[in-house]
């Protein structure tokens, strides 16, 4: 829709704008608006800085583990320039691998500095949905991460210049993610007012998400999707942890006393 | 009498996470320079920088520790602005691989 917008001359992608804004608001809300109130405000915004390292070094990792091989077979016949290198790098992140990554980031601070890892992880989760959400407008304005071909006004047309196919009208899915991605926000917000025991806030998130998630993939129309059988990569986590996330949320409640 | 109060003044100890600090802020400027030169290496840099600069303050608070937090923050919000086109998810890969 804008994949790029002219400032002072300058062409920048609204994407990494976008994405910044979704990050500065998480953080902003993780420590003015304490989840726990056990942990000190600086911790909280130290261990979010770790785990803005695991998302960019995760949505990474796992984003060249599937796509490598299509990119290798691609280049098959041409030989690799710095340009394939630097969209190889600079291009595709996958957020399930940024999730495991900043829980990754927040275990190796809570280890560091001897904190508890759940009161630091359920601190930080309301706040990814946030980010979540304003980056996937980026995805809508980049013209990436588009849904199937339908037909107008279920389906949008796309600027030429964006990664979309532009003759196509195509569902807006990223809207619908990024909208649904705020509901879930709010309501894990509202949820974490109370005292709730450990891992019960991420038990909602990542069961919440993983619905959303595993039903939203069906919507999607753009290329490499990582098909493993039936189902999407995304699809295959999801299915992997909406059950944890629900033992979380459930059984956990029975077993541990809430805190704040 | 003077004199006796200097005997008396007991100099600051080093602080261990002056080193830290210091590689942190000098990690932080070049992460700022490479960022727009060799982007890759500036992300590199700044992310050793920012983790260096988290060390420091949790030992001691210094100016120079807050310093190298800003700059490596400041030179990977630049990447996020500059660098990253797109995209969250593994669908950006499509366009660029000839479909």
């Amino acid at each position: 829709m804008l994949p790029t917008i002219s400032v002072f001359g300058l062409t920048i992608p609204v994407y990494g704008p976008l994405i910044l804004i979704g990050c500065a608001l998480g953080i902003l809300v993780a420590v003015y608006l304490p989840v726990r109130r056990d942990i000190k405000k600086q911790d909280i915004f130290f261990c979010a800085l770790y785990a803005l390292i695991g998302v960019i070094v995760g949505a990474k990792l796992l984003y060249l583990a599937i796509s490598l091989p299509s990119f290798i077979e691609a280049h098959a016949q041409t030989p690799w320039t710095l340009e394939d290198i630097n969209v190889l790098f600079t291009h595709g992140f996958v957020f399930y691998g940024g999730l495991i990554g900043a829980v990754l980031g927040i275990f190796i601070y809570s280890k560091q500095y001897r904190l508890p890892f759940w009161h630091l992880t359920d601190s930080l989760i309301p706040s990814i949905p946030l980010m979540h959400a304003i980056g996937r407008i980026g995805c809508f304005c980049a013209g990436c991460c588009y849904g199937r071909a339908m037909n107008p006004p279920w389906g949008v047309y796309f600027r030429a210049d964006s990664a979309a196919p532009p003759d196509v009208a195509l569902f807006p899915v990223q809207l619908l993610e990024s909208a649904l991605n705020f509901i879930l926000f709010i309501a894990l917000f509202a949820y974490s007012r109370k005292p709730r025991a450990d891992r019960q806030i991420t038990g909602l998130y990542i069961a919440c998400y993983g619905v959303i998630r595993f039903i939203l993939e069906f919507f999607r129309g753009d290329g490499d999707r990582g098909i493993l059988w039936l189902f999407s990569t995304s699809q295959w986590i999801s299915l992997a942890l909406v059950p944890l996330g629900l033992y979380w949320l459930i059984k956990i409640k029975s077993n541990n006393k809430p805190t704040l | 009498m003077e004199q006796q109060n200097y005997q008396n003044y007991q100099p600051a100890p080093p602080s261990q996470s002056n080193g830290m600090a210091i590689a942190a802020m000098v990690l932080g400027i070049c992460a700022v320079i490479f960022v727009f030169v060799l982007w890759f290496v500036g992300i590199i840099l700044a992310v050793v920088g920012l983790v260096l600069s988290i060390m420091a303050r949790k030992q001691s608070p210094s100016g120079m520790a807050t310093a190298g937090l800003v700059l490596n923050i400041v030179a990977l919000a630049i990447c996020a602005i500059v660098v990253i086109a797109c995209t969250a998810c593994v669908a950006s890969v499509a366009p660029f691989v000839g479909y």
